[in-house]
């Protein structure tokens, strides 16, 4: 039974739900949109491993890696998912620098282009997936 | 100190075609307003070998504007065919190019192009002591490749789209030779006689006759790869079998494959989502409390 399908809403919806809080406390500037985006996105961030490993499983390990086929909707699908976990990983070291410059509006954009980008990778991965799976 | 972060960009692969593989197989061919479609290439022209087997699965149309499929030469009819429903060829034995349209759209070029290539077939059979030979009437490169096959009964897949099998032709009757070329195989066939009676039956799968309304053409299920005639496409939508890594991987290639589409829709909906961001970034009110120092 695959196991990745029952996994991976959960970061979807979780991170989803934490870039919504994101532009909320941008457009609000209230300190409990933060407070719920770090939620989000701390079960986003845990449970998003858990959605690859399982894909990996699911696929029989690496095969589709090792022996990539690029007309393969299943590649392009882990691309865009790996490409998600790393603009989400590089928003996650982006934001713990301790020499960045907090507070200015750079830093809000770049805060902002960032969750952006990790989310509509993630919006392309599932809709690869979904043309896998129910497309005709 | 400023530092820019790239944002990965995305290209997209252009499908490469594949080969299929040689021998009779069940193309999925889809079915929609005003077009046909090769479910695994995509380019809108029908391409078939003789003996292939044609299942159009139709995907749009309402109750009001029911599709049919029409082949005038090979005299595939397939009567009103609502969305969701099937139809399949006998296997087709008659190489050329021929006019594949939707009756009640024509007009509206709901028409294209079926391109058959191999060698024609053609079958005669006599009375008992009966031969039934079987050969080329035409020629094409490589030549006279009817196969004469025995295949027990059942052996008939249904649920791919690239099933693969023997072209068969068949026929015997008591006492039976059979000829055919096919590597220098020969067999008697079971396929086609009627173990009630003996009495031989034909299938060449060429020019069935004119099926009635939705029914199957006279004679071409003995060799069919699947069952000929009316369906409901549900088997053909259904989705891949998750333990099997090469229905997966298999599914939907081609340069037009459908899942191309989900990077046209990820692409719409990042439109609401960047407006979405300039939105609250227009409404940014200011540095916020010193809260970010969670490092």
């Amino acid at each position: 039974m695959p196991v990745h399908p029952i996994l991976v809403h959960f970061p979807l919806a979780m991170l989803a739900a934490a870039w919504v809080c994101l532009l909320a406390r941008n457009a609000t500037g209230k300190e409990q949109w933060r407070q719920r985006e770090r939620l989000f996105e701390a079960i986003g961030m845990w449970t998003l491993p858990l959605a690859v490993l399982a894909g990996f499983i699911d696929t029989r390990g690496l095969e589709p890696v090792t022996s990539p086929r690029f007309d393969e909707p299943l590649v392009w699908h882990i691309v865009a998912a790996t490409a998600a976990c790393a603009a989400y990983a590089a928003r996650f070291v982006w934001s713990r620098q301790p020499t960045l410059a907090r507070g200015t509006r750079r830093w809000a954009v770049t805060d902002v282009m960032l969750a952006t980008a990790g989310l509509w990778l993630l919006v392309l991965a599932g809709a690869i997936a979904g043309e896998m799976v129910y497309g005709a | 100190m400023r530092r820019r972060l790239a944002v990965p960009l995305l290209a997209v692969a252009v499908g490469a075609v594949f080969s299929l593989p040689a021998g009779a197989s069940l193309r999925q061919i889809a079915v929609g307003n005003f077009y046909f479609q090769d479910e695994t290439v995509g380019d809108g022209k029908i391409d078939a070998q003789v003996g292939d087997q044609l299942r159009f699965n139709v995907l749009d149309g309402g109750p009001g504007t029911p599709h049919t499929v029409e082949v005038d030469e090979l005299g595939i009819h397939s009567g009103s065919l609502g969305s969701g429903e099937t139809f399949t060829t006998p296997p087709i034995g008659k190489a050329g190019t021929f006019i594949l349209y939707c009756k009640p759209h024509d007009q509206r070029g709901h028409v294209t192009t079926l391109v058959v290539s191999g060698t024609s077939i053609t079958t005669t059979t006599t009375q008992p002591p009966t031969t039934t030979t079987t050969q080329a009437s035409t020629t094409t490169k490589p030549p006279a490749t009817t196969t004469t096959t025995a295949r027990p009964a059942g052996a008939v897949s249904s649920s791919s789209p690239t099933t693969t099998a023997p072209r068969a032709t068949t026929t015997t009757a008591p006492p039976t030779s059979t000829s055919g070329t096919a590597g220098g195989s020969t067999a008697p066939t079971a396929g086609g006689t009627d173990p009630a009676t003996g009495t031989s039956t034909t299938t060449s799968g060429n020019d069935p006759a004119p099926g009635a309304d939705g029914t199957a053409p006279t004679g071409a299920g003995e060799t069919a790869l699947a069952p000929t005639g009316r369906g409901r496409v549900d088997d053909a939508l259904a989705g891949p079998d998750g333990t099997n890594l090469d229905a997966l991987l298999e599914r939907m290639r081609g340069r037009q494959g459908p899942w191309t589409r989900s990077l046209r829709l990820s692409l719409a909906a990042l439109v609401p989502m960047a407006l979405a961001a300039a939105l609250a970034l227009r409404r940014w009110p200011g540095p916020p409390p010193a809260d970010d120092a969670e490092a």
